[in-house]
C-alpha cells in the first residue's frame, strides 16, 4: 500500500516539474517603438509581433499569423531606412519583416542566445546584442560584418555617436567599439551589470546605470570616469538628458534628476512601486510609470502633477506618438493603452486569441 | 510563505558558495548538495533504518510462513502484516515519508537555482528583490556566470559531437540513479513477492523520471541528481553497508 502511495506521489512529481517549467508567466515585457509616418505601433509581447494603427489601436498585422509557442519577443522592433523591421526573438534568431503587411524577409541565425535587448540601426547596418555574450554587426540582408565579444550576456540595445558604438554589458564593462570594424577602441569597468542603453550628450560624455546602484559619467573618448552618484537601488533604463539634467528612475522607486555636469542630485522622489523604465519628457513634463502599474507626470522640480492608475504591472518605458502616450502593460488585460497628455484614456488594444 | 521560508534561504546559500568559490556555480551546486545532503542526514538514515527493517522482516522465516498460510486471503495477509509490523516495531511508513519530503527540497532547489540564474528580465527583477539586503558585494556577483565545463547550467544540457546533441547528464543521472538504488537495496531474499516487485519497478521508474527531469530541465538541477546519488553512495558506504553484489544481476538470490 505504501509503494502505491509513493508511486502516485512520484507521478504527483514528475507532473509539478513538467507544469513548472512551462511557466504561464511572461519571461519579459513588451517592447514598443513607433513609426510616426507610416501612423503604425509596433508592438513585441509573447508569441506575436503585432502591428497597430496609431490613430485607433486597430490591429493592421500580427507576426507570426498564429502564435508558435517556439517564438517569443520581448523587445522593441526596429525599423531600417530600406523599410524593413528588425526584431530579435527568444528563439535566438533576429528576424526582418516587411513593416507593411509582417511577412519575413530574411532570418540570422548565426546567434547562440536570445535576443533580450533591441537591435540598433543606423545608416551602416544592424548592430544586435544577443545574450550569448556577442553584440551581432550585420548588413540589411542580414549578412554578417563582424562579432564584438564580451564576457557576459548583453541586454541592453547599444548607442552611437558617429563612428562610436557604446555598449554597456552584463559583464561589468562599458565598451566602445569602431562600428566599421567591430575593433575595440577601450573598455571601463563598471562596478555592476548594466543593461541600459548608455545616454551620450553632444560634449562627449556617456551617462549610464548599473546594478551596482549607481550613476556614472564617463568621457567618451577616453573612458575616464567623471563622477559616479549612488542609488537607492538597481538603475535598470538608461537616463533622459534634458537641459542639463538627467532624469531616471531605480527599482527603488525613486526618480532622480541629476547634474550632468557635477552628478549632484537636484531632486528626488519616491511616487510608488520599481521603476525600469526610462522617463518621457514632452513639453514642460516628464512622464514614467511604475510596476505598481501608474502613470506619473510630474514637473521639472519633481512636483507630482497627476498619476493615473493603469493596472497590471508596468517595466516598459511610455512612448510618445504624436498627440498621446503610448503604455504596454502587463497582467492588465490590455496589451497596449493610450493616454493623453492629461491623463485622460483614449483607445487601448486586447489581442485576440486566433485558433 | 514558501518563497521566505524555502527559496530565499537556499538562493541565497547558492549565491554565497558561489561568492566564495570564486564564482563557479557548478562547484557552488555540488557543495551546496553536499550541505543539502548533511542537514537531511537524520531523515535518510532513519529511511535506511526503516527499509533495512522491513527486509529483514520480508525475509524472516515467520513472514514466509505467514505468506504460504494465507496465500489465497489478501485481508488476513494484509492483517498478519500488519501485526508483524507491531511485533517488531517497524513503522511501515518509514521509510517513505523521508522520501516524500526530499521532493520539496528538489522543487525548491530547482526553483532557487533558476532564479539565481536569472535568464530574463523578469526572472532578473525577481532575483533583485529576492537577495538578502545585507548580502556583501551583489553587484560583484550578479548575473551569475551560469557556464560550468561544457554547459551552461539554467539550460538543458548536451555536448555537441559531430553535429549530435548528446544529453551526457541525462545519462549519467539514469546510471547513477539505478547504480545508487541497486548497491542501496539489501538482497531480497524472495524477489518475486509483491513488494520485491514493486521495489524493481520504482527502481526502473526513478532512473527514467530522472532521467527524463535531467534531459528537459535546466543542467543545474542533472548536476545536483548526479552529486545526490554519488553522494548517497558514499555515505552509505562509509557506513559499511553498501550491497556491491546489488549491481550485478546474476548474485541476487533465487529461489
Amino acid at each position: 500500500m505504501k509503494y502505491k502511495l509513493l508511486f502516485i506521489t512520484l507521478l504527483l512529481l514528475t507532473m509539478a516539474m513538467t507544469a513548472c517549467s512551462g511557466s504561464t508567466t511572461p519571461s519579459g515585457w513588451p517592447g514598443l517603438s513607433v513609426d510616426q509616418q507610416a501612423g503604425t505601433v509596433y508592438l513585441a509581447f509573447n508569441t506575436e509581433v503585432y502591428a497597430l494603427n496609431i490613430s485607433d489601436g486597430s490591429l493592421k498585422w500580427q507576426f507570426p499569423q498564429k502564435a508558435d509557442r517556439n517564438l517569443s519577443f520581448f523587445s522593441a522592433p526596429a525599423l531600417t531606412s530600406d523599410g524593413q523591421l528588425i526584431i530579435g526573438g527568444y528563439d535566438r534568431k533576429l528576424h526582418s519583416l516587411n513593416p507593411k503587411n509582417g511577412s519575413e524577409n530574411w532570418i540570422f541565425e548565426k546567434s547562440q542566445g536570445r535576443f533580450i535587448g533591441s537591435p540598433l540601426v543606423t545608416e551602416a547596418g544592424i548592430f544586435a546584442p544577443n545574450a550569448d555574450e556577442n553584440l551581432y554587426a550585420m548588413d540589411f540582408k542580414g549578412n554578417s560584418l563582424w562579432t564584438f565579444k564580451t564576457d557576459q550576456a548583453l541586454w541592453a540595445k547599444p548607442a552611437i555617436q558617429g563612428n562610436k558604438l557604446y555598449m554597456a554589458g552584463m559583464d561589468r564593462h562599458l565598451y566602445a567599439i569602431n562600428s566599421q570594424n567591430g575593433q575595440q577602441l577601450w573598455s571601463q569597468e563598471l562596478s555592476g551589470a548594466s543593461v541600459a542603453t548608455p545616454t551620450l550628450s553632444e560634449d562627449g560624455m556617456i551617462y549610464v546605470g548599473t546594478f551596482a546602484n549607481e550613476l556614472l559619467a564617463m568621457d567618451s573618448n577616453s573612458g575616464e570616469t567623471k563622477w559616479r552618484t549612488p542609488t537607492q537601488g538597481w538603475v535598470w533604463s538608461d537616463p533622459v538628458l534634458n537641459r542639463d539634467i538627467l532624469y531616471f528612475g531605480d527599482l527603488s522607486g525613486t526618480l532622480y534628476a541629476v547634474d550632468r555636469n557635477t552628478g549632484k542630485i537636484n531632486w528626488k522622489i519616491l511616487p510608488n512601486g520599481p521603476i525600469a523604465g526610462s522617463p518621457l519628457i514632452i513639453g514642460e513634463s516628464i512622464y514614467f510609470t511604475t510596476e505598481s502599474g501608474n502613470l506619473y507626470a510630474v514637473d521639472f522640480q519633481g512636483k507630482i502633477l497627476w498619476n493615473k492608475q493603469i493596472g497590471g504591472k508596468i517595466y516598459t518605458s511610455p512612448v510618445e506618438a504624436g498627440d498621446q502616450i503610448l503604455i504596454a502593460p502587463i497582467g492588465a488585460g490590455p496589451l497596449l493603452i493610450s493616454i493623453d497628455f492629461d491623463g485622460n484614456p483614449k483607445w487601448s488594444f486586447t489581442p485576440v486569441e486566433k485558433k | 510563505m514558501w518563497d521566505t521560508f524555502i527559496i530565499q534561504p537556499m538562493l541565497n546559500t547558492l549565491l554565497g558558495i558561489y561568492a566564495f568559490l570564486g564564482h563557479n556555480f557548478g562547484l557552488s551546486i555540488i557543495i551546496f548538495t553536499i550541505l543539502i545532503r548533511m542537514i537531511t542526514y537524520p531523515l535518510t538514515a532513519k529511511q535506511q533504518q526503516s527499509a533495512q527493517a522491513m527486509q529483514g522482516m520480508q525475509n524472516s522465516k515467520k513472514w514466509q510462513e505467514i505468506q504460504k498460510k494465507y496465500k489465497n486471503d489478501k485481508e488476513k495477509l494484509s492483517q498478519e502484516q500488519m501485526r508483524l509490523y507491531q511485533e517488531m516495531g517497524i513503522n511501515p511508513f518509514g521509510s517513505c515519508l523521508p522520501t516524500l519530503i526530499q521532493f520539496p527540497i528538489i522543487i525548491g532547489l530547482y526553483q532557487a537555482l533558476i532564479r539565481a540564474l536569472a535568464n530574463t528580465p523578469i526572472q532578473l527583477l525577481d532575483l533583485s528583490r529576492l537577495i538578502y539586503p545585507f548580502f556583501p558585494n551583489v553587484s560583484k556577483l550578479v548575473p551569475l556566470n551560469p557556464h560550468f565545463l561544457w554547459m551552461d547550467l539554467g539550460e538543458p544540457e548536451r555536448l555537441y559531437v559531430f553535429g549530435f546533441g548528446v544529453p551526457v547528464l541525462a545519462i549519467l543521472v539514469m546510471i547513477t540513479t539505478y547504480m545508487q538504488s541497486k548497491v542501496m537495496t539489501p538482497p531480497s531474499a524472495n524477489p518475486s513477492d509483491q513488494s520485491g516487485q514493486m521495489m524493481k519497478m520504482m527502481n526502473m521508474y526513478m532512473p527514467l523520471m530522472l532521467g527524463y527531469f535531467a534531459y528537459t530541465f535546466a543542467s543545474g538541477l542533472a548536476l545536483y541528481f548526479v552529486a545526490s546519488n554519488v553522494i548517497s553512495v558514499i555515505q552509505y558506504a562509509a557506513l559499511g553497508k553498501v550491497n556491491w553484489r546489488g549491481l550485478l544481476p546474476s548474485f541476487n538470490i533465487k529461489k
